[in-house]
This record gives C-alpha cells, sequence and structure tokens, in this order.
C-alpha cells in the first residue's frame, strides 16, 4: 500500500485535457495496478476488472474538460471507478443470467497471492487464509459507500480528505463511513464465528 | 497517514490478510486507445445528427424554403425529361412520315432490308402534325384524305423498289462469289429501277406541293424545314434494323 499520486498526474491530466494521448498512456502506466487493484477487491471478478479499468480511462479521457487544476487526480480517478463498479454491482444484480461461467467468488483471496511466511506454521497460515476470504466475502456484500471509504483507506492510502472527494462528503463523514464499516464487519465476523461455534456444536452432539 | 497506523487493531491486521492479485491487461493502453476512438467517431456522428436536427428545428423557413427547392428542382427535371422524350418523339414520328411519304428515301434507309412492323395508319401518320402545325380540323381532313389517295401508291413503290433492290442484292452477292451474271438482265434491272425512283421522287414531289397548298404559310415554312432537315440528315428509318439495334 503506497501513495501513488505524484505532482506530474495533474500536470498529465491538463495535457490529456487538451487531447494528448500519450499522457493518457503515462496515467494508464501508473495508474492501472492501484485502479485494478481497488476495482478487483469491489466487483471480485476479473473479467470486469479489466472491462472496469479500460471503462474508467474511456470515462477520465471523455470527462478531460470537466478535470480542474485544484482538483487531486487520484479523487476524480476513483470517483469514476467506484461509479462505474457501483453501476456494475446493480446491472449485475438485474442480469444474474449473465454471471453464468464468470469466474468470480473465488474464496481464499483470490488464492493467488502467497500469505506465507518462511518461518509461520502452516495451521497459522491456513488461519490467515480462511480469514482473508471471509473479509472478501464480507466486502463483497458491504453497502457501496461503507465499501468504498474502506478500500480507498485501507488499500489505495487515500487521506480523508481524498477519500471525501471521492465519495462527496466531509472528512468527518468519511470517519463515520469507516467506523461504521468497521462496525458492520466486527459483527458479521462475531456473528459468523457464533455460527461457526453453532455447528461445531450441533456437529459435535449430533443434533443438526 | 502511514501503513502501520492504519492496521493495528484485530480487525485492521485481519483486513491486512486481505491481499489480492489483481488482473493486469498487457495491452490496456491499445483496448482504451481503440475505445476512445470509436466513442469520438460515435459523438462525431452524433452530434452532426442532433447539429442537423437542432438546425432543422430552429430554421422551419429555411427547411421549408430547402423543401420546396428541392421539389421545384424535382418537377423542373421532371418537366425538362418529358419534354425531351417528347421532341424525341416527335422527331421519331416526323422521320418516319417522310420516309413514309418517300419511298426512295426509305428504301436507303432501310438499307435494303425489308420493313418490319405494322404499317402506321394515315391518320396515326399525320397525328404528329395535327400537334406540331396546329392544324385545324379541315385541314388535318383535307391531309387525311390526300395521303390516302396517295397512300396506295406510294406503298406498291415502295415494294417494287425493295424487291429490285433485293434482286440487285442477288447479282451483288453472285459478283462477289465470282459467280456468272447475266449483266443483260442486270442492266435492265437497273433501268427498272431508275425508273422506279424516277416516278416515287415525282409522286412523293406532287404530294408535298398538295400538302403545301393546304397550310398555312408559317405551317408551309416548317413543313420545308423539316423535309430539308430530312433530306440533309437521312437518319434511319426506325423500323431498320441497324435502328433497333442501336436502341
Amino acid at each position: 500500500m503506497q501513495a501513488h499520486e505524484t505532482v506530474d498526474d495533474s500536470q498529465l491530466m491538463i495535457r490529456v485535457a487538451t487531447g494528448d494521448k500519450d499522457a493518457l498512456c503515462k496515467l494508464i502506466d501508473h495508474w492501472e495496478k492501484p485502479l485494478g487493484s481497488f476495482i478487483y477487491r469491489y466487483v471480485q471478478n476479473r473479467e470486469a476488472t479489466c472491462e472496469l479499468v479500460q471503462e474508467t480511462f474511456v470515462r477520465i479521457y471523455e470527462a478531460r474538460d470537466r478535470f480542474k487544476r485544484d482538483m487531486k487526480f487520484s479523487s476524480w480517478l476513483f470517483k469514476i471507478a467506484s461509479n462505474l463498479c457501483k453501476n456494475y454491482y446493480r446491472w449485475r444484480s438485474r442480469h444474474p443470467e449473465d454471471l453464468i461461467g464468470d469466474d468470480e467468488i473465488e474464496p481464499s483471496s483470490d488464492c493467488a497471492c502467497d500469505l506465507s511466511r518462511p518461518d509461520e506454521d502452516p495451521s497459522e497460515i491456513l488461519s490467515r487464509r480462511e480469514d482473508a476470504a471471509k473479509i472478501e466475502e464480507l466486502v463483497g456484500s458491504m453497502p457501496h459507500q461503507l465499501k468504498v471509504a474502506l478500500l480507498l483507506h485501507y488499500y489505495q492510502d487515500l487521506s480523508y480528505k481524498e477519500i471525501a472527494a471521492t465519495i462527496g462528503c466531509s472528512e468527518r463523514g468519511v470517519e463515520t463511513r469507516l467506523y461504521r464499516a468497521r462496525a458492520w464487519l466486527s459483527k458479521q465476523l462475531e456473528h459468523g464465528n457464533e455460527e461457526k461455534c453453532c455447528h461445531r456444536f450441533f456437529a459435535f452432539t449430533g443434533l443438526r | 497517514m502511514n501503513e502501520e497506523s492504519r492496521f493495528t487493531s484485530p480487525l485492521e491486521k485481519r483486513l491486512e490478510n486481505w491481499e489480492v492479485s489483481a488482473p493486469v491487461d498487457p495491452q490496456i493502453k491499445q483496448h482504451v486507445l481503440r475505445r476512445i476512438a470509436v466513442a469520438e467517431a460515435e459523438k462525431g456522428r452524433r452530434s452532426y445528427e442532433s447539429g442537423m436536427l437542432d438546425w432543422i428545428v430552429c430554421n422551419p423557413l429555411a427547411v421549408s424554403s430547402c423543401a420546396c427547392a428541392v421539389i421545384l428542382m424535382a418537377c423542373t427535371a421532371l418537366l425538362l425529361v418529358r419534354e425531351h422524350n417528347l421532341r424525341e418523339q416527335l422527331a421519331a414520328q416526323s422521320q418516319s412520315y417522310f420516309l413514309m411519304i418517300d419511298p426512295v428515301a426509305h428504301i436507303n434507309a432501310l438499307n435494303g432490308q425489308p420493313a418490319s412492323g405494322k404499317e402506321p395508319s394515315t391518320v396515326e401518320m399525320l397525328a404528329w402534325m395535327r400537334d406540331r402545325f396546329d392544324l385545324s380540323r379541315e385541314q388535318f381532313q383535307d391531309l387525311v384524305v390526300l395521303h390516302e389517295e396517295y397512300n396506295d401508291r406510294l406503298v406498291t413503290l415502295y415494294k417494287e423498289l425493295s424487291g429490285v433492290q433485293a434482286e440487285y442484292a442477288t447479282y451483288e452477292t453472285r459478283r462477289v462469289n465470282n459467280e456468272d451474271i447475266d449483266f443483260m438482265a442486270l442492266y435492265d434491272l437497273l433501268k427498272k429501277r431508275d425508273a422506279l425512283r424516277k416516278d416515287s421522287t415525282e409522286t412523293s414531289t406532287q404530294l408535298v406541293e398538295l400538302v403545301l397548298r393546304v397550310l398555312t404559310p408559317d405551317q408551309k415554312r416548317e413543313y420545308l424545314s423539316l423535309l430539308n432537315d430530312s433530306i440533309s440528315h437521312p437518319e434511319k428509318s426506325p423500323d431498320s434494323p441497324t435502328s433497333h439495334a442501336g436502341a
């Protein structure tokens, strides 16, 4: 997790505003990975991620005239991306039939990253993977504004101010959303643990 | 805000465990630029269409003027085409008429080929004159009577001339094939042809003179002008095979 923005982004965006596509390519080089990571955590679907990353840059180019010098590019970028993600979710809920053959909902944090550390106990590794999968599942079902605030704060390293500009609220509002997001997650995890305990109990006593 | 400050609580530690490997599109730039190009082309088309629509909505007077101009142009073009067709038709009819009253010219126009198609009636043959010269009813009746008087004679002359022409063609074929030719018979045939031609010319001249008597001075002038055109520009007869082929 790192701060991606440099002073050059705004300068590049000003060049993009004049129709300079090379500048757009530089912005793509710079922002493709963080943007992809944000979108993938949001939609949890590889194909949709690629599509939405492309669409975000297309929208940025189309809306280039609306970019202002005093704007933080990252805020603008994630604002567009989060709106696209929201629309994608809405569309997906209306067209569940189009999800056939999708590669989504892969448990355990995409299974693509290695969470293990050299000196770590295998059971620890497994536990952490299960935990990550649970977090992924819960974030997937989190309300939009809480999800955006959470993803931008913890995984994109954006400041409250930048998140506020992205979501369209005050910094205080961002704090509130993050608090609610954490509370929502804690509650869900607690509920999940209780359910897990119940499952174990019933399995043990043979009452299920 | 640094990394340590973000993942401090137990819950945040759990959040830290959620790492992902987001898909990377190796050709993202090409894809994005292509989509932009497509979107710009579509936008250009839409803006042109909406611009046209706006212009139409904002300028009803100009649009109706344009529409009227287009309609007028179309009508003018139609009228011109129609007039051109009528002129051509009239020219063909007058040409056909002058060939009918001149068997020699008719034979030459047909180039020795037999006439095809039905012979027009006298009224049909003269219908064009009624329109062209604006003939009175009496004039037209006089002309019909006059042409009917000469018609049989002209048709007979034409048939005889056709027969002689056919015979002459036979001699010509024999000459080309180096066959024996009865030159006395050929001489007689040529004499007969000359006589028929002379007879035809005299008959046609008589008819023309009589026609001119029926016409007013203006009509005469126009009739003679057409006759001169017909003689100076002898076109193929409308029923000649070559004419049909050209059509």
